[in-house]
C-alpha cells in the first residue's frame, strides 16, 4: 500500500427529519487527488460535503481521517489539515480583508513571518492585494468570495514542501466570482494538488469542474449515480438523465477535457 | 477605524490614564467639599472625616461603577460576538427581568430587609438567583442536543424577558403598601450602597469575565464566520460558549445585585471600542473594558453631583449619553449594523 | 336578591327622600381641597372612598358606616380590612364602582389620574377631592365629611382633640434641622411640598431637604453629612424601628448622631392625614424638645 487514502468514507447516509437526503455511498479521497462533486441543485452535493467533514449527523456509516473516526479528532488538530470553504459565510463585522484572511492561521503556531507570507501568497492568488486593508462589510459580493477562499487556502498551506494528508473542501467556491479571477485560482488549486493535497469540490458548472477534477462524483436525488474519471462520466446520457438537458460532448482545444455544449 | 493601528497602543494608554485620572477627580468631587489640606494633613480638623468621605463613602463607589461598567460593556462585546449581531447586550439573555423578577419574589414572600450573608441581602440574592435562573433558562431554549441557534435564543431571550416582567407585575399587584414601596425602591437602587465587601462580591466575577475574555479572543473573532466556520478552524464552539455564557451571566447578575440596572452601557460601549479599534477582540476587550468603567464612573459622578445634595440615577445620565449614540448608529444604515 | 340596578336605585331613592324628608329642602354645601363646590341634595349615605386616608377620616367622622366601597391599603382602623374594594394602588374598576350605588364619592387628588376623574365626572356622583396639605386641612375634611354625612359636627371629640393639639403647637420659627428618612437603599427623603413639613414646622424644625425639586428626593450618604441635620427620624415599614437608622452611628460627623438623636417612627403617624397625625406630631414635638433639652447649644439655627 504505497498511497493509503486519506479520508474513507463507509456506507455514509443523511436523513433530515426523515427526509433522506444522502443515500449510502462509499468514496476514499487519496492525495493529491481532486473530486469533483456534480448534480443538479438539491442533488446532494453541500450535504455530502457537510458529512465528510462532519457538520451533519450521519443517519448509517462512518466517516475515517488518515484511519480514525472524524468524532474523534481534536478540532484543533483537524484544523491544521482540513481547510473547509462553504458555499455562503456571514460576517457582520468590520475587519479588514488582511485580518478576515489571517484568521486562516488561527489553528497553527508557525510563526508570524511564514504566516505573513502564506497570507501575501493567497491574497495575490485571489486578487486582493489592493483590498487588504477595506472592510470586509464594504467589499461586494464577489469580494466578499474571494476573501474568505483565501481564507480557506491560507489555512491548509503548511511549512512543509509537501502537502500529503492535507484535505480541502470546497462548497461552491466561485460564486459571484469574475472569470478573470478564476483562472489563477484553478491554476493555483491544481499546483496544490501537485504538491499532495487532496480537494474535493462542487461546481455547478461541469467544464469548469471536468477541468479540474482528476474523479467526478455525479448526484443525482440524494444518490451517488457515477464516479469515474471526467471523460468517462461526462455524456450525453448522464446529462439527459440527471440534468435533463441535451448536451453534445466535445474536446476541449487546448485542455482536452471534455466540454458539454447545450444544444 | 478613527485610529490607525500604529496610534492604537498609545491610544489605549491615554484611556488608562484618563481612567486613573477621572477616578481619582470623582474621589475629590462631591456634595460634601474637601480640601485637599484636609485629606493629607493630619492636624487639620477635618482631617478624620475628609479621609473617611473619600476612603469609606466614595473610593468603594467609585471601585463599584467601575467594576459594574466594565462588567457590562464587556458583557456587551462578548454576547455581540457569541450573537453575531452588534445590537446584542446582556440583558438580551434575560438577566435584567430575571433579576428584577428575584427580588420582588424575595420581597413579597420574606418580606426581609436586613438579613444576608455580610452586604448580600436577602433580596441581592433573590435578584441574582432570578437573573441566573433566567439566563439558564433562555440558554437551555436554544439548545436542542448538541445544536444551539442563535436566533432562537434571541426569542427565547425576550420571551423569557416578557415573561419575568409580567410575572414581576402580577407581584407588584399582590405585594402589600410595604412590599411595593420596596419594590419600587429596589428597582431605582444604585451605586450609593457600595461599601469594600460589595466591592470585593463584584470584582471577583468581574475579573474571572475579563480572564475568560481575553482567553477565549482569538475564539471570539473566529466565532464571528458562524459556529461551522469556528468549528473548522479549530474551535470548540460549544465549550467556548458555555464557558463565556456562564463568566457573562454570573458577571452580569452579581453587578445588578449590587448596582441595580443601569441601561446602555452594554450596548454603546462595544460600539464605541469597535468605532476607534475595529472589531479585533484582543483590541476590543481591554478598550471596552476600560471604557466601560470609565463611562460608568463619569455617569456615576455627575448623578450623584450635578443636583446635589440631591442624586440622579446613574442609569438616566448613561441612557442620556447613549440614545443618541444609538440613534446615530440606526441612522448609519446598514453599512454597520 | 338581585335585582335590576335601574329599579334598585329608583326604590333606594324612594327610601332616601322617605327616610331624609325634613333634610332634603336644605342641601348640603362644602368646597373640596380643589376648590370646587360639591353640593348634595340629600345627606350622603352611600360613600365610596379612593383612598386609604380618606377611608380612615370617615372613620374618624363617624361616618365609617356608610362607606361601601374602598381601595386596596385602606387598613385602619380595623374595620375598614373587611370594606369591599374596587381598586388597587393603580387601578380603578369603574364598573364595580357603578354598582355600589354611591350618592358621594371621596378621592385623593394626587391618586387617581386625569382621565380617570374625567370619567367619575361623567358618572354625575358628586365628588370630593381631598388633598390635605396641613393638619387645618385635615381637621376641615374631617369637618366636610361630617356634614356631608349629615352628623352634628359640634362636641365631635376628634375635632375637639384637634382643636386643642394645634392650638397647643402653633407653627413657629424652626430652632433644629431634622432629616426625614422614608428609605435607605437608595436614601430616600420628602420635600417641602409634604404633610410631614407642617409637623415640623409646628414642633420648630425644618426639613433639610425642604427645597428639594422632587417629593421623594434620592439622596446618598454624602448629602446627608453635608446637610448635617440635628436630628434624624426614620419611618420605615410598620412599628419595627429599621435596622438601617443605626448605620448613622458610624458617622460621628453628623449633629443628629453626636446627640443621640436618631429616631423611627410608624409611616402612618407622619405622612397620612388623618387624626393619628397628632399622635405624630406630639412624638417629634417630644423629640424636638428633647433636643433642646439635652443640648441647648445643639441647634443649628
Amino acid at each position: 500500500m504505497s498511497n493509503p487514502a486519506v479520508l474513507s468514507a463507509c456506507d455514509i447516509s443523511v436523513k433530515i427529519r426523515g427526509k433522506t437526503r444522502l443515500q449510502p455511498l462509499s468514496m476514499q479521497l487519496f492525495p493529491g487527488e481532486v473530486v469533483g462533486l456534480m448534480g443538479p441543485n438539491g442533488a446532494g452535493k453541500t450535504t455530502l460535503l457537510k458529512a465528510l467533514t462532519g457538520d451533519l449527523e450521519l443517519t448509517t456509516g462512518d466517516v475515517k481521517l488518515h484511519g480514525k473516526a472524524l468524532d474523534v479528532w481534536p478540532l484543533g488538530d483537524r484544523a491544521k489539515i482540513v481547510s473547509v470553504m462553504p458555499q455562503h459565510t456571514r460576517l457582520d463585522f468590520d475587519f479588514s480583508v488582511a485580518e478576515v484572511v489571517a484568521m486562516g492561521r488561527s489553528p497553527h503556531n508557525t510563526g508570524n513571518t511564514f504566516d505573513r507570507q502564506c497570507i501575501d501568497q493567497a491574497l495575490a492568488v485571489c486578487g486582493l492585494q489592493g483590498l487588504t486593508e477595506q472592510p470586509y462589510t464594504q467589499l461586494s459580493g464577489g469580494e466578499q468570495q474571494r476573501c474568505h477562499l483565501a481564507r480557506c487556502l491560507v489555512q491548509i498551506e503548511q511549512s512543509t514542501p509537501t502537502l500529503t494528508g492535507c484535505t480541502l473542501f470546497l462548497d461552491e467556491p466561485f460564486n459571484s466570482i469574475d472569470i478573470g479571477f478564476i483562472d489563477a485560482i484553478k491554476a493555483y488549486l491544481k499546483r496544490l494538488a501537485e504538491r499532495g493535497l487532496s480537494i474535493v469540490i462542487s461546481l455547478h458548472d461541469a467544464n469548469m469542474l471536468a477541468q479540474l477534477s482528476d474523479r467526478i462524483m455525479v448526484l443525482h436525488q440524494g444518490k451517488c449515480v457515477a464516479s469515474d474519471a471526467p471523460k468517462a462520466v461526462m455524456t450525453p446520457a448522464l446529462f439527459r438523465t440527471v440534468f435533463g438537458v441535451s448536451v453534445d460532448v466535445i474536446s476541449h482545444p487546448t485542455s482536452h477535457t471534455p466540454w458539454a455544449i447545450p444544444l | 477605524m478613527w485610529i490607525t493601528k500604529r496610534a492604537q497602543p498609545l491610544t489605549l494608554l491615554i484611556l488608562i490614564a484618563l481612567l486613573v485620572v477621572v477616578s481619582i477627580s470623582a474621589l475629590l468631587i462631591g456634595t460634601v467639599n474637601i480640601p485637599l489640606s484636609a485629606l493629607f494633613d493630619a492636624s487639620d480638623y477635618d482631617h478624620h472625616s475628609a479621609r473617611f468621605i473619600v476612603l469609606e463613602l466614595r473610593l468603594p463607589r467609585v471601585l463599584l461603577a467601575g467594576l459594574v461598567g466594565a462588567i457590562l460593556a464587556l458583557g456587551g462585546v462578548v454576547m455581540q460576538a457569541l450573537f453575531r449581531n452588534p445590537l446584542a447586550d446582556p440583558s438580551l439573555i434575560g438577566v435584567t427581568a430575571g433579576a428584577s423578577l428575584g427580588a420582588s419574589l424575595v420581597i413579597v414572600l420574606f418580606s426581609t430587609t436586613g438579613i444576608g450573608l455580610m452586604s448580600l441581602t436577602a433580596v441581592s440574592m433573590g435578584a441574582f438567583s432570578g437573573g441566573l435562573a433566567a439566563s439558564y433558562f433562555v440558554y437551555r431554549l436554544a439548545r436542542r442536543g448538541s445544536e444551539f441557534s442563535v436566533s432562537t435564543m434571541l426569542l427565547a431571550g425576550i420571551a423569557i424577558t416578557a415573561l419575568a416582567g409580567s410575572l414581576g407585575n402580577l407581584m407588584d399587584f399582590f405585594a402589600d403598601n410595604a412590599a411595593l414601596r420596596q419594590i419600587s425602591l429596589w428597582r431605582m437602587g444604585g451605586l450609593d450602597s457600595a461599601n469594600s465587601e460589595r466591592v470585593t462580591v463584584v470584582a471577583v466575577p468581574a475579573l474571572l469575565l475579563i480572564a475568560s475574555a481575553l482567553r477565549h479572543r482569538d475564539a471570539l473573532n473566529v466565532m464571528l464566520l458562524g459556529d461551522s466556520q469556528a468549528r473548522y478552524l479549530g474551535i470548540n464552539v460549544s465549550q467556548v460558549r458555555n464557558a463565556l455564557i456562564i463568566a457573562v451571566a454570573i458577571a452580569v447578575c452579581t453587578s445588578v445585585a449590587m448596582g441595580g440596572t443601569i441601561a446602555f452601557i452594554g450596548l454603546i460601549v462595544p460600539h464605541m471600542a469597535r468605532l476607534m479599534f475595529g472589531p479585533g477582540h484582543i483590541r476590543l476587550i481591554p478598550v471596552a473594558t476600560v471604557l466601560g468603567a470609565l463611562l460608568l464612573i463619569c455617569a456615576d459622578t455627575i448623578a450623584r453631583t450635578v443636583i446635589a445634595p440631591l442624586e440622579l440615577p446613574a442609569g438616566v445620565i448613561t441612557a442620556l449619553l447613549g440614545v443618541p449614540f444609538f440613534l446615530y448608529l440606526l441612522n448609519r444604515g446598514t453599512s454597520h449594523v | 336578591m338581585r335585582l335590576c340596578p335601574l329599579s334598585a336605585a329608583r326604590l333606594l331613592l324612594t327610601l332616601q327622600l322617605l327616610l331624609s324628608l325634613p333634610n332634603a329642602l336644605a342641601a348640603i354645601e362644602v368646597r373640596d381641597d380643589s376648590g370646587r363646590t360639591v353640593r348634595l341634595e340629600n345627606d350622603a349615605q352611600r360613600i365610596v372612598s379612593l383612598s386609604p386616608h380618606i377611608t380612615e377620616n370617615l372613620f374618624a367622622a363617624g361616618l365609617g358606616g356608610r362607606i361601601v366601597a374602598t381601595v386596596a391599603h385602606a387598613d385602619y382602623p380595623k374595620e375598614a380590612e373587611n370594606l369591599p374594594r374596587i381598586g388597587g394602588y393603580n387601578s380603578l374598576n369603574l364598573e364595580a364602582l357603578m354598582q355600589v350605588q354611591a350618592d358621594l364619592i371621596i378621592a385623593w387628588g394626587s391618586g387617581i389620574s386625569f382621565e380617570t376623574q374625567t370619567k367619575l365626572n361623567a358618572l354625575g356622583i358628586p365628588i370630593y377631592i381631598s388633598e390635605p396639605k396641613t393638619l387645618e386641612d385635615v381637621q376641615r375634611n374631617l369637618k366636610d365629611f361630617a356634614k356631608l354625612g349629615g352628623v352634628v359636627e359640634h362636641d365631635s371629640p376628634v375635632l375637639n382633640t384637634f382643636e386643642r393639639a394645634l392650638a397647643a403647637h402653633p407653627r413657629r420659627a424652626a430652632r433644629a434641622t431634622v432629616f426625614y428618612q422614608i428609605w435607605n437603599d437608595p436614601i430616600q427623603s420628602l420635600n417641602g411640598t409634604h404633610i410631614v413639613n407642617d409637623v415640623f414646622s409646628r414642633c420648630g424644625l425644618y426639613n433639610v431637604f425642604a427645597k428639594a425639586p422632587s417629593v421623594a428626593p434620592t439622596l446618598n450618604v454624602e448629602s446627608i453629612i453635608a446637610a448635617n441635620p440635628d436630628l434624624i427620624i426614620a419611618s420605615g415599614l410598620g412599628n419595627e424601628r429599621p435596622a438601617w437608622l443605626d448605620r448613622w452611628t458610624t458617622y460621628d460627623r453628623i449633629r443628629a448622631v453626636r446627640n443621640q438623636a436618631l429616631h423611627a417612627i410608624n409611616p402612618d403617624l407622619l405622612q397620612r392625614p388623618t387624626p393619628r397625625i397628632l399622635d405624630g406630631l406630639a412624638q417629634v414635638c417630644h423629640w424636638s424638645s428633647q433636643l433642646h433639652d439635652s443640648n441647648p447649644n445643639a441647634h443649628s439655627r
